[in-house]
């Protein structure tokens, strides 16, 4: 890559951000409000895009780790210096490979998802500078720069969450995903105070260097991994910050698709996965990624079971993935978790927009209003069953070959995570499954009369349904592997068609086979009913209905009556009453003081001259006691 | 009489001036003001351009003997930190003159009352010699008492009382601390006691009571918990430009005091004090944040959200070394943007919804988009969002507190670190309750804010900005100010 | 005998002969007014240019030195600027104009006296003539309040006269004299037990001329019955002479660093701390102004007593510039403040702080020089009496008195309250009757000279500090 221009490489992320300035400040200034907007910011992700691509296929000829020092921005003393450049290793280019495919055809996908929407430049800025923002935050070579991305991420976020602000539910769920997600930011702000006080020094390499050669304490190191992991526990929705993602659905469709497939969920796996070499040296520290990864995985995918919104099942689904993917790290290391990211990153990316593809003709995300959108929207329905089949992970499709790692990681070191991992692979298939038979199986229930949508929506669909097809194909004689530093290969997934050489392939195959053949009979058969079912098992329906009472322990009980209505109204009536109140109770005693020793002055002589005597007699006192 | 003198004496000029003017018209008083307040800006920017970085000490010094019997002397100078102040507060000013279009009941006296703060203040920052600087301190609470108690809002008069005697109750303390000081050494010249080993000097005084003495009137101004219960009723009944001179500039003078003053003289006793001060600061940020979050008034938000960020200024001070420090500078540099936009923008919301109850606002985004985007700059700026001053403040100071060498520095600063969350809850609160959700019938038909308000607000919304991407504009003449005092403790 | 050396006490004690003889021929006031103005110039002439000496005169009877020339240079500017105010109050001393005058110029005499005492007995003189003109100007106006604060001063004054004799009778029986300056040979290096009785009982009986707790009883009720122009003189006036010959007394003849000084040192810082803090507490509830300022002056003999105490303990001899400065000071901003007070409440119609309401509007200039006044008491700089409060303060701390001093900056932070309460009847308050008030031209010009004076030494307070203490100290 050493022939490659420097610029080049700060053009990827530069220019989105040119074309959120010209089309945030800009436009509005020259008051142009039409789809201009629109267009400068997919010429600018097409750009980046170009360049990305470009250097994912110089990648695959030579792999290489470029640093590009940049200059220095910010100095607080002599100790302290952040030096902005780019850290550009293989990690980087699938990172950005993935992310401006993604921003790219979401953007496209957007101008006909949002045309009937107002704030249009608003729009397209933002994702503009969300795309900026993940890009700078896989490139950075310097762990605060990587922190400020990080927030502007969830800064992005927040505002296109919000975009449909005059919906309490979008602004409310917007303010929750910032919330939560700071939460997370916490940690990862502690694990920065902690190395660079260890290390003074931000530079990600700077840290690994030092951190390897026994410089940091093994405490430090453990406790900055953990806070680390923590920042990802909140920006990639792990148990116990999973949330606010299914919240987050407020937002438009598209904005889902970018969130939950590339950018803002993806940052955290990818946090993790940068700063791998400082969890190598704490055991305990992975053993804490893969196990929250695990309970992640489990969790979500029995609550996306009962989900009847359709982004719902989606966005559970997606955090079942991030746990996929955490726990592939924490067992298997880099590469698993990464390939996972890559491939999940189109399938969701896929099924959002069909997602938005349905909503946008039957105007609900209710399941039980749509069925039989099979016939009427044929490519959307292929399209999206493409990206179920991929989720569930069958094979030759790209989730299976990512799936099938994480599997065979989970099977050489935790039984129990294994476990839970091969039940997630059933759950997955069935509640993906219930989706496709209730919204395209049956017959239509909503209202009007639904109809494909145009073909800029289609367009990307259909790309995307190519890559959640083939994406997995990429790895088949273990090229991502190599390129992420995995050294020996897992035997069973070397060619497409070596997998079946090994007995998990067909373990995993039959459960999700399973899966999809339970959805069928349950929902598309009604061999036997939901209902039955459900009113069968009352207490654990309601359970995973009430997303296991997160939300009402976080803001009922912790939120509400233990912060806000307790300590904190506790603060608030002593600051009123003790505090203040002790200032004017000094006050009122000093006034009351004034009108006692008023009375004495009552005007009466005889009052007068006793004071006056007993004065003398005091001085007189004083005077024989002090000889 | 040099620049420094004029940019000082120049607002007081006008006040003057403003008092001797004839005449009922509210727009003469109003376009002096401007004039003068903008002429001082263009001087404290003139000040801050030709300031020698690379020399750094206190530059534009004037000094002149003016009470020989107590070895006190006019003399002024600014070094990087107190010219970032200054230049903080004539930016200010100009605001708070624009933000004061409305008032028609005595304009004359307002502005005059206003101008003659903004000397006082400027005053403060570039004494160097503590007797002047006590008359500066002292001096303010006059101009704000009129300002407090005339032109208030609510209990206006019990508001302003509050403040001046709270003011004065620290600076009582302030006085006393700064004769002891002047008996133990002799003289008011700070660069003089700069130069004075104290622990050679043997005299009844413990230093640890001197320190403590001045530091009660910085602690008041700052304010440091628990001496900040004046602060949400100033605050929120103070007119507009009170209450952004107030948070803005005058509770800065507070922590330069500490930085300056008891800092500068008594190294050591800070150090030996600095696990206290550092652990008040996170009670400044934790309990101020949290009241915050219970509050319904909008600017009894904003008032408690200062006080929590001015605990970070506190943290940064007495983390004792040369990160904290520039952290605790920016801060103040960064808070005062923040805090005058937050003021600013909750005035016109009060004055346009005719309410300060942020449930009873709702869905104004929609008529005021350029208001709502330009308080939700301040309010990424209050929570620590990078690319706002917010965050390099915030960090830096974060990062001087980990490093700091008093005992309990690490526990105290990641507990401290629970005040971003804060910040994010109560300002994305007021965010939500005030502009999103439905549009209200009533409010269905305020138009947006007029080109003079989108001038101010959008100049301190730029100066969040300029400040977090470009920090090196302050850290730059900050440097040899803040080196010069941490080697103090040998870094 | 050089009789030179009391010209200044000879002038207005001719005077006060030619007011009562005036008087019998021509009943017209500008002729009394006339000769009290010209009879107080001639002495401020004579008293600036006559000659001091470090020596006793008249016998060890009288000091005229340095600081007895600065007490009567302010005694008579604060006795001319009574007359000059009192020319806006003569519709109500009409009837007893001349009598009026006579006595302010007795006063002033006795007044003039006390600080250049020399000896207990031309000390204790000199009170009672201050005295006994006080109590019967207080009652000059003849109505039931004035008599009765009257009745009252006269009372307390007598018992105080008694203690204070006493104390002297301890005295003269310790040391076998009277003579200040054979007191000091006698009471060192030590002293005995009658010695310190008779100077604390001595001081006791000193305290009530200047109005320190626990002797103060009479003086609200004086300042609020007594005519205002003897208000202010009591305040401007008699409190300085009070405090004046305290220092004088104390610091010539009892003056005895680490023995006696510090014990009566200490006994007046202790006084100094309960009087202010007292002073203070009931200010805060009164609704009349001039019983306001009465209180305030309380507290200003407060603050006034630290320096008489760091004189004790610093073991100084013959006054104080520090102390000076703040007389002078409390002088100016009394003048300025009573004056406005009298032209306001003639006015007006009444003299409770209510009915100041608005007064910024009716008249500005008013407004601005109680404003400058009322700033000066309050201590806030660039007034006169912040100076005067920093001197002190920093007085009090070279001599230990940290304590007093962090009592002492409390007290100011009190008294803010009852001030600002004034300033913002006068500024906020809506008017009942929304008439522009007058200013008369001569009580106009000492009140706008008064303030401007504030603010003078306020900004160039070693203008005065520098001159007093040459005075004092040069010969």
């Amino acid at each position: 890559m050493n022939d490659i221009a420097e610029i080049v490489f700060w053009m990827i992320p530069g220019l989105p951000l040119a074309a959120f300035v010209i089309v945030f400040i800009g436009l509005r200034v020259l008051r142009v409000n039409d789809w201009l907007g629109a267009l400068l910011s997919i010429i600018a992700t097409t750009a980046s895009f170009a360049l990305s691509v470009w250097l994912g296929i110089r990648l695959l000829i030579q792999p290489q780790t470029r640093l590009i020092e940049g200059f220095s921005w910010f100095s607080a003393g002599t100790g302290m210096n952040v030096d902005v450049g780019l850290l550009v290793n293989p990690l980087t280019v699938i990172m950005l490979v993935v992310v401006s495919t993604i921003s790219l055809m979401v953007q496209i996908y957007s101008v006909g998802y949002m045309r009937r929407d107002g704030g249009i430049n608003r729009y397209f800025s933002f994702i503009s500078l969300f795309t900026f923002a993940m890009l700078s935050l896989v490139m950075s070579n310097n762990l605060l720069i990587m922190f400020m991305s990080w927030e502007m991420v969830g800064l992005c976020s927040y505002l296109l969450i919000g975009f449909w602000f005059h919906r309490p539910e979008a602004a409310k769920a917007a303010k929750k995903a910032f919330f939560i997600t700071r939460i997370g930011d916490f940690g990862f702000l502690a694990a920065l105070l902690i190395l660079f006080n260890a290390t003074g020094t931000f530079d990600i390499e700077g840290i690994h260097q030092a951190a390897a050669a026994g410089i940091v304490s093994a405490t430090a190191i453990t406790w900055a991994a953990l806070g680390i992991f923590f920042g990802a526990v909140g920006k990639s929705a792990q148990f116990p910050l999973h949330t606010w993602l299914p919240d987050a659905m407020e937002g438009p469709t598209p904005v889902s698709a970018l969130i939950h497939a590339a950018t803002m969920v993806a940052a955290g796996v990818f946090l993790v996965a940068r700063m791998y070499p400082l969890f190598e040296q704490s055991e305990s520290a992975l053993t804490v990624v893969a196990v929250v990864g695990g309970i992640t995985a489990l969790l979500a995918a029995t609550i996306a079971l009962v989900m009847w919104d359709i982004k719902k099942v989606l966005a559970y689904s997606t955090i079942s993935q991030l746990g996929y993917m955490m726990l592939g790290i924490g067992l298997g290391g880099v590469w698993v978790g990464i390939f996972h990211l890559f491939t999940h990153a189109f399938f969701k990316a896929l099924l959002f927009m069909g997602a938005g593809s349905v909503s946008h003709s039957t105007h609900t995300f209710d399941m039980r209003e749509m069925g039989g959108l099979g016939r009427k929207m044929p490519i959307t329905c292929i399209t999206f069953v493409a990206g179920a089949l991929s989720l569930s992970g069958l094979w030759p499709l790209a989730g299976f070959f990512s799936k099938e790692e994480i599997l065979g990681s989970a099977l050489e070191s935790q039984p129990i995570l294994f476990g839970i991992v091969l039940a997630t692979v059933f759950l997955t298939a069935f509640y993906m499954f219930r989706v496709v038979f209730l919204t395209f199986g049956g017959k239509y229930k909503g209202k009007g009369k639904p109809h494909e949508s145009p073909l800029v929506m289609l367009a990307p669909m259909l790309i995307m349904a190519v890559l959640a097809i083939s994406a997995g194909w990429l790895n088949a004689d273990g090229t991502i592997g190599s390129l992420l530093g995995e050294e020996s290969n897992h035997s069973w997934t070397t060619g497409i068609f070596g997998v079946f050489t090994h007995s998990l392939t067909w373990v995993s195959l039959l459960l999700a086979a399973a899966g999809i053949m339970l959805a069928w009979a349950m929902y598309s058969k009604n061999w036997f009913s939901p209902k039955k079912v459900s009113s069968r098992f009352t207490s654990v329906n309601s359970l995973l209905l009430h997303k296991y009472w997160f939300d009402e322990l976080y803001e009922n009980i912790i939120g509400s009556r233990l912060l806000n209505n307790g300590l904190f109204r506790f603060f608030e009536i002593a600051d009123e009453r003790i505090i203040d109140g002790a200032v004017n109770g000094l006050a009122s005693l000093t006034s009351y003081t004034g009108s006692m020793a008023r009375r004495v002055q009552n005007g009466k002589l005889q009052n007068y001259l006793l004071i006056f005597i007993t004065g003398v007699a005091i001085i007189a006192l004083v005077a024989i006691i002090i000889n | 009489m040099g620049i420094l003198s004029i940019t000082i004496f120049l607002p007081a000029a006008g006040a003057l001036l403003l008092s001797v003017l004839p005449g009922k018209n509210a727009r003469i008083p109003r376009a002096v003001a401007l004039a003068v307040t903008f002429l001082t800006l263009v001087l404290s920017c003139v000040l801050f351009a030709s300031y020698d970085r690379s020399l750094g000490g206190f530059q534009f010094v004037d000094a002149l003997s003016w009470i020989p019997a107590i070895n006190s002397s006019y003399h002024v100078g600014l070094d990087g930190l107190s010219l970032s102040l200054v230049t903080l507060t004539s930016l200010l000013a100009v605001i708070a003159v624009l933000a004061s279009r409305h008032i028609t009941s005595q304009p004359k006296a307002f502005f005059a009352w206003l101008l003659l703060l903004q000397s006082c203040i400027i005053g403060v920052f570039s004494s160097l010699d503590l007797l002047l600087f006590f008359i500066f301190w002292e001096l303010e609470v006059v101009p704000l008492y009129f300002l407090i108690s005339t032109w208030g809002s609510n209990r206006k008069e019990r508001s302003a009382i509050k403040y001046v005697l709270y003011t004065l109750f620290g600076s009582a303390f302030m006085l006393a601390g700064i004769v002891a000081l002047y008996f133990t050494t002799g003289t008011f010249s700070l660069p003089e006691l700069y130069n004075t080993d104290f622990a050679m000097l043997a005299n009844g005084i413990p230093l640890a009571a001197m320190f403590f003495l001045l530091l009660a009137g910085f602690a008041v101004k700052l304010p440091i918990f628990p001496f900040h219960t004046w602060l949400p009723d100033t605050y929120s009944d103070a007119p507009t430009a009170g209450s952004i001179m107030l948070a803005g500039a005058l509770s800065k003078m507070g922590g330069y005091g500490i930085a300056r003053i008891c800092l500068g003289l008594f190294p050591d006793t800070a150090a030996s004090f600095s696990s206290l001060f550092m652990g008040l600061a996170v009670v400044n940020i934790i309990y101020g944040g949290a009241i915050a979050l219970r509050q319904k008034e909008i600017k009894r938000i904003i008032a408690y959200s200062s006080f929590s960020h001015m605990g970070f200024v506190l943290l940064g001070i007495f983390s004792l070394n040369e990160i904290g420090l520039t952290g605790a500078a920016l801060q103040m540099v960064s808070h005062g943007l923040i805090i005058g936009l937050l003021f600013a923008g909750a005035a016109i919301l009060v004055k346009r919804t005719g309410t300060s109850r942020i449930d009873e606002m709702g869905g104004l985004a929609r008529q005021m988009p350029v208001l709502c985007g330009l308080v939700f700059v301040a309010a990424i700026g209050a929570m620590g969002v990078p690319s706002s001053s917010g965050f390099v403040a915030e960090v830096s100071v974060y990062l001087g507190a980990f490093s700091a060498s008093a005992e309990a520095a690490k526990i105290i600063t990641i507990i401290s670190l629970v005040g971003i969350l804060l910040a994010a809850s109560y300002m994305l609160n007021m965010v939500m309750k005030v502009f999103f959700g439905p549009v209200r019938e009533s409010f269905a038909s305020l138009p947006d804010i007029g080109s003079v308000e989108k001038l101010y607000l959008g100049v301190l919304a730029t100066g969040i900005f300029t400040v977090g991407l470009y920090p090196q504009l302050i850290t730059t003449v900050l440097k040899p100010a803040i080196k010069g005092l941490a080697v103090l403790w040998g870094g | 005998m050089n009789w030179m050396y009391i010209l200044p006490e000879i002038i207005i004690a001719a005077s006060a002969l030619a007011i009562i003889i005036a008087d019998l021929i021509s009943r017209k006031p500008v002729i009394i007014t006339t000769i009290a103005i010209v009879g107080i110039a001639a002495s401020l002439i004579a008293a600036c240019t006559s000659t001091v000496t470090f020596e006793p005169v008249f016998d060890g009877m009288l000091f005229i030195d340095g600081w007895s020339r600065l007490l009567k240079v302010l005694l008579l500017v604060v006795a001319g600027s009574v007359v000059i105010a009192s020319t806006d109050y003569h519709a109500r001393l009409k009837h007893s104009w001349a009598e009026f005058h006579a006595l302010v110029l007795f006063s002033l005499l006795g007044m003039m006296l006390m600080p250049s005492a020399g000896n207990l007995i031309s000390a204790f003189i000199a009170i009672e003539i201050t005295s006994i003109s006080f109590f019967v100007m207080v009652g000059m106006l003849k109505t039931p309040l004035s008599s009765e604060a009257s009745l009252k001063m006269m009372l307390t004054g007598g018992i105080a006269a008694a203690v204070m004799l006493y104390g002297m009778a301890f005295i003269f029986g310790s040391t076998g004299s009277t003579s200040l300056a054979e007191i000091a040979l006698s009471s060192q290096p030590d002293f005995s037990s009658g010695l310190l009785l008779g100077a604390l009982l001595l001081l006791a009986g000193l305290l009530f001329e200047a109005g320190a707790v626990p002797f103060h009883m009479w003086l609200p009720d004086a300042y609020e019955g007594a005519p205002t122009p003897v208000t202010m003189y009591l305040s401007a006036g008699s409190k300085l002479a009070g405090i004046a010959v305290i220092a004088r007394v104390f610091s010539m003849g009892l003056n005895n660093p680490g023995g006696l000084g510090a014990d009566w040192g200490m006994a007046v810082a202790v006084i100094s701390a309960l009087t202010m803090t007292l002073g203070n507490v009931l200010a805060l509830q009164q609704s009349n102004i001039k019983r306001l300022l009465a209180y305030s002056g309380i507290v200003h003999t407060g603050y006034m007593l630290i320096a008489v105490a760091t004189i004790g303990l610093g073991g100084q001899v013959s006054g104080d510039e520090k102390l000076f400065f703040y007389m002078a000071s409390f002088a100016l901003a009394e003048i300025a403040v009573f004056t406005a007070v009298i032209v306001i409440t003639r006015q007006i119609g009444s003299d409770r702080i209510e009915d100041l309401a608005g007064l910024a509007r009716r008249s500005p200039l008013l407004f601005a020089i109680m404003s400058i006044g009322i700033f000066s008491l309050m201590g806030l700089p660039l007034t006169a009496g912040f100076m005067a409060k920093l001197f002190i303060f920093t007085s009090a701390v070279d001599n230990g008195l940290l304590w007093l001093m962090i009592i002492a900056v409390l007290n100011t932070v009190i008294s803010a309250y009852y001030y600002l309460r004034i300033i913002r009847v006068m500024w906020l308050g809506k008017p009942s009757d929304g008439s522009a008030l007058s200013l008369p031209k001569a009580p106009g010009l000492i009140s706008i000279f008064s303030a401007l004076g504030i603010l003078l030494l306020g900004i160039a307070p070693y203008l005065l500090l520098k001159l007093a203490e040459n005075i004092i100290f040069i010969p």
